[in-house]
């Protein structure tokens, strides 16, 4: 066997770049064909966020906002348009199957530059047949763009180290770019290596100025995504931070868990670990991660004891550990996992960043001890049949059962469809956030849609709806319903037409009151009303 | 009746096509008349190039040079091409139905990000390109048989400078039989030339008085030494200048290897780039220009701007183009057009020139406002028949480079200064009328333009400086947008010089290095 694996040695590449194009396509055949691809909420969250750029009452690029991160927006825009693309999920879904063949072939290039081709192919697979993987890489979320940039920022930063090209810190800072403006994640990774780089620098230089030229190369590209993203909050919403303290930023949403006694996690570590571990466990599954504890050891071994220093780079993956962490035990992020309080799946699939670390780890034992290597890969796989068989892939199962997924949504989706059949003319009042499935199911493009993305229309809705739209869904406790429990100023002239669980959607009686009221509201204002459909 | 009718309708017949003819002979009169620019020899051509000319020294038929600026090609050209841009935007106006300055400053931002595109493109290219150079081994093997040079040290004022001069030149290493040094002073300098005889030079250095004719200009003075010259190559060295000692021996090799090169270029750094923080973001313009962006035009095949001085040439190229001419302030900008539009190429040489960078802002600018004051004219001289500029720089994608190169470094230091500008009243006043000048999507398009070109060319500035290895200069060239500025406000001045002295050649003062050395000694 290893004889044949060394005879087929100069072809890995070549059967990782096949696997991964063919296993990309498959897969994603497979989750569109089950419906599963925009089954979480996020998913359809991506997809209309990109789609308000280009669709809506007020569109254009301000409509990115400030909570995610813009990139995987950004490079939906060609395809977001065009309607199939969007309601299938196939403008961003395409960049994930992208990305994943990118991840692949940098995995592979990373563990090939570590330690030769078979790490690099052991790498590779570890991480493209992990069944969370292949379900990710089959929907628009934003993990696998974020792993792809990420990865090829570390590929490139490990072929500097190994040749001090400049051009490859150039193309590592691009690769930067990418992840930071994809995910808060990223930011975490780009200082991280930015240290690494001028450490392993100096260990080999002793030349303080040019680690300081290197590092001044290096992170004025690094870090651009992190300045523009600052830049934007503070052009748009007058403060750099608002992504950390807005309303609708992840601190925000993890006050209002926490006041619903929702976040355990916050300022307990052992509480915090044991969501990471999991979470982990759950994604890699447990051979994975206890394979890559040797390789963990191995790699230190190699650091200290033979001046490894490429290895370093290694760990940097790992910062995404430490990354969350920190972020989970400060109670700026949350995970949920079905075996601790509240029981719950939520946000597990962030412990996909975790993977290639534990599949490069893998790789590099395994291309060292190669019997070993060829009995792990073969447990790996055990436990990845496994998974499928016994239909555990937890992030599918988040996107379907999971706090945010498909069940949870399902009142949404059925307002939506409602709407789908029931809509004849004029504006929709929604508060968008949380109710990203209701304009999604409908199929309502969003010129007819009001809400926060354009602050005027939205403020002078929730003041007097009937001035300004012709419907208005409600969910409790969202922003509308908050504001019609206040002043109950929906029932004096909206006719409640569609009730089911927790949302209701509310038509205008009177047109001809509301068109009359309008005419009045367009003298003076920026509000636009299309023509009915 | 047909005898009558017929010769009635003979003569009408007659009579139309008469005129018809002297309509259209008329049209093809003022057609031309208006559409000279198009490619219409002017009378000045028709001499050839006039090496007699005591003059003023100006070798080039007239039309080739910035003597005059007016032309009726001038006026043509300028008016067709406002009028064919008048209709473009009415066009786009009445198309996309948007305000006349909100086309202009979406036109901008276009212009903006397709100037970075062909930046990065040449970059990329140049970046990828190995300069000519030789081994010391190929540089030993030259037998003493080596052709005859020529030096042309042009000086003005120089005193403080010239042993520093003297002792760069005595180290060049070529064999003194065949390396003449021909030194340009004018009449009144009598420092300088008290100065070169307090020094005593070797016998190859010959000092040209020149006659007090005017324009008083440092290609005039070269004109004048040409027909001094003996060499068969031919390099120009300024006064502070110290070259690399094997240079001349790298670049007959150089001629000698690639028999279509006309000049080489060799890069130029300074020797005192760490000054201050304008020489180090001189020093920062430098490494990109000569190491990234002149190997990308070259491998590109583009029109290359030479420099001032360290360029080589060959004497039969240098003749065959009418040499320098004496009215453009920057005849090296010149000279480099005009050897493309006849064929010859350009080498980079890997050889280096050390100079001065200009340390105060009162010396810089005036340096700089000449610069581009050069690049006008330059731009006005070979435009004057763009259609035959466009023939024989080599085609429409090198006539579109030189728009960018020469004219569109003009107009894109003048776009920095304008952005700024209504970014700064914006962003402090939020002032309405800016706001209708962006549309949204121009908006985005211009930020986006501005934003990522700004940092794409100060990016630019840092890859040269830290391929240089000057590593402690990187942190300074994050200040680049600064520099940025000095070159806006630099353009400005020339623009306006051009209409009130287009002739006038701010000398650019050297030796303050030397003077602060003093001081500090």
């Amino acid at each position: 066997m290893i004889a044949m694996i060394e005879k087929y040695k100069p072809y890995i590449k070549y059967f990782v770049l096949a696997l991964a194009i063919f296993l990309s396509l498959v897969v994603t055949a497979l989750v569109m064909y089950l419906d599963l691809a925009n089954a979480s909420g996020d998913a359809t969250a991506r997809l209309n966020l990109s789609r308000r750029v280009v669709d809506g009452t007020s569109p254009g690029f301000s409509q990115l906002g400030y909570v995610w991160l813009p990139a995987p927006s950004l490079v939906m825009l060609p395809f977001i348009w065009i309607d199939f693309l969007y309601y299938s999920g196939f403008a961003g879904i395409f960049f994930s199957m992208l990305a994943y063949i990118l991840a692949s072939w940098f995995l592979f290039k990373i563990g090939e530059t570590l330690a030769g081709p078979i790490a690099g192919g052991l790498a590779a697979l570890i991480f493209m047949l992990n069944p969370n993987t292949l379900y990710m890489q089959a929907t628009p979320l934003s993990e696998m763009f974020y792993i792809a940039a990420m990865l090829g920022a570390l590929m490139y930063a490990l072929l500097w180290a190994r040749s001090l090209k400049d051009i490859y810190l150039v193309a590592s800072g691009v690769a930067f770019l990418f992840a930071t403006l994809s995910r808060y994640d990223g930011w975490i990774f780009a200082i991280a290596t930015v240290c690494v780089v001028a450490l392993y620098l100096y260990l080999t230089s002793r030349d303080s100025k040019k680690v300081e030229a290197t590092i001044i190369l290096f992170a004025s590209l690094a870090f651009l995504g992190p300045v523009l993203w600052l830049t934007w909050n503070y052009a748009i919403f007058d403060n750099p931070f608002y992504f950390a303290v807005g309303e609708y930023s992840s601190k925000g949403q993890q006050e209002s868990l926490a006041a619903a006694g929702f976040l355990p996690s916050r300022g307990d570590l052992e509480n915090t670990l044991a969501h990471i571990w999991y979470a982990a466990q759950m994604v890699s599954g447990w051979f994975l991660i206890i394979f890559s504890i040797f390789g963990l050891i191995y790699i230190v071994w190699q650091i200290l004891k033979h001046k490894q220093l490429r290895y370093l780079f290694v760990l940097l993956i790992g910062v995404h550990i430490v990354y969350y962490i920190l972020n989970i035990f400060g109670g700026n992020a949350v995970i949920f996992v079905p075996q601790l309080a509240p029981y719950l799946i939520f946000n597990v699939r962030y412990a996909l960043m975790f993977v290639p670390f534990f599949a490069i780890l893998v790789g590099v034992i395994g291309a060292r001890f190669q019997k070993v290597g060829i009995f792990m890969l073969v447990v790996i796989f055990i436990e990845y049949g496994v998974m499928l068989l016994s239909n555990n892939i937890i992030t599918l199962h988040e996107a379907v059962d999971g706090f945010a997924g498909a069940h949870a949504n399902e009142s949404r989706l059925e307002a939506g469809e409602w709407l789908q059949d029931n809509y004849d003319h004029g504006l929709i009042l929604v508060d968008i956030f949380n109710n990203d499935a209701v304009p999604f199911a409908s199929r309502i493009p969003f010129k007819y849609w009001v809400h926060v993305g354009d602050p005027k229309l939205f403020g002078a809705a929730l003041e007097a709806p009937e001035r300004a739209v012709d419907w208005a869904v409600l969910r409790e406790k969202d922003r509308i319903d908050e504001r019609f429990r206040s002043g109950e100023w929906l029932a004096s002239e909206f006719d409640c037409v569609y009730s089911y669980q927790d949302v209701k959607i509310y038509k205008l009686r009177d047109k001809s009151q509301r068109v009359a009221a309008t005419l009045g509201c367009n003298q003076n204002s920026d509000l636009t009303v299309p023509e009915a459909l | 009746m047909v005898k009558i009718v017929k010769p009635l309708i003979s003569s009408v017949l007659d009579e139309v096509s008469g005129f018809i003819l002297a309509l259209l002979r008329t049209v093809r009169v003022w057609f031309f008349f208006v559409f000279k620019f198009l490619d219409h020899p002017h009378h000045s051509e028709a001499r050839g190039h006039d090496f007699d000319n005591s003059g003023d020294f100006l070798f080039l038929p007239e039309i080739h040079s910035a003597k005059k600026h007016v032309y009726h090609e001038t006026v043509a050209a300028g008016a067709f091409v406002t009028v064919l841009f008048a209709f473009f935007i009415i066009f786009l106006h009445l198309a996309l139905n948007l305000s006349f300055l909100a086309i202009l400053s979406g036109l901008i931002a276009l212009f903006y990000f397709t100037f970075v595109i062909f930046k990065l493109w040449v970059v990329y290219k140049g970046s990828h390109y190995p300069l000519i150079d030789f081994s010391k081994k190929e540089i030993a093997e030259l037998t003493d048989d080596l052709p005859f040079y020529t030096v042309f040290i042009p000086l003005l004022n120089e005193a403080e400078v010239i042993p520093q001069i003297v002792r760069a030149m005595k180290a060049i290493d070529y064999p003194k039989e065949k390396l003449e040094f021909i030194i340009t002073l004018e009449e009144y300098d009598k420092a300088t030339h008290d100065a070169i005889k307090a020094i005593n030079p070797p016998d190859n250095f010959r000092v040209l008085i020149l006659p007090n004719v005017k324009p008083k200009t440092k290609p005039k003075a070269l004109n004048v030494a040409l027909h001094q010259a003996k060499g068969e190559y031919v390099v120009i060295y300024d006064a502070e200048i110290i070259p690399d000692a094997d240079q001349l021996k790298k670049a007959i090799l150089a001629f000698g290897k690639y028999p279509d090169v006309g000049a080489l270029q060799v890069r130029l750094d300074h020797y005192n780039a760490d000054q201050n923080i304008l020489t180090r973001l001189f020093n920062a313009e430098f490494a990109f220009y000569y190491d990234l962006f002149l190997p990308g035009l070259q491998k590109l095949g583009f029109p290359i701007p030479l420099s001032g001085h360290s360029t080589h040439f060959r004497m039969e190229a240098l003749k065959a183009i009418g040499a320098w001419d004496p009215y453009n302030v920057t005849e090296d900008c010149d000279i480099g057009m005009r050897l493309h539009r006849k064929g010859y190429q350009v080498g980079m040489l890997n050889s280096a020139s050390l100079e001065e960078a200009t340390s105060t802002l009162d010396s810089w600018i005036p340096q700089r406002t000449r610069w581009m004051k050069g690049f006008i004219q330059t731009s006005i001289v070979h435009l004057r028949h763009p259609f035959r500029f466009k023939k024989e720089i080599g085609g429409w994608i090198n006539f579109f480079a030189f728009l960018y190169i020469v004219p569109g470094t003009i107009v894109l230091n003048l776009l920095n200064f304008l952005s700024w500008i209504t970014q700064f009243i914006w962003f402090t006043t939020e002032a309405a009328f800016i706001q209708r000048l962006y549309p949204p999507l121009i908006l985005y398009f211009s930020i986006f333009s501005f934003l990522v070109g700004n940092f794409v060319f100060m990016y630019m500035n840092l890859l040269a400086v830290y391929r240089r290895k000057r590593y402690a200069l990187l942190k300074y060239v994050l200040l680049t947008p600064l520099y940025w500025m000095l070159l806006a406000v630099a353009t400005m001045r020339a623009v306006l010089q051009m209409i009130s002295s287009p002739h006038t050649w701010e000398k650019t003062r050297h030796g303050s290095h030397l003077r602060e050395q003093r001081v500090l000694e």
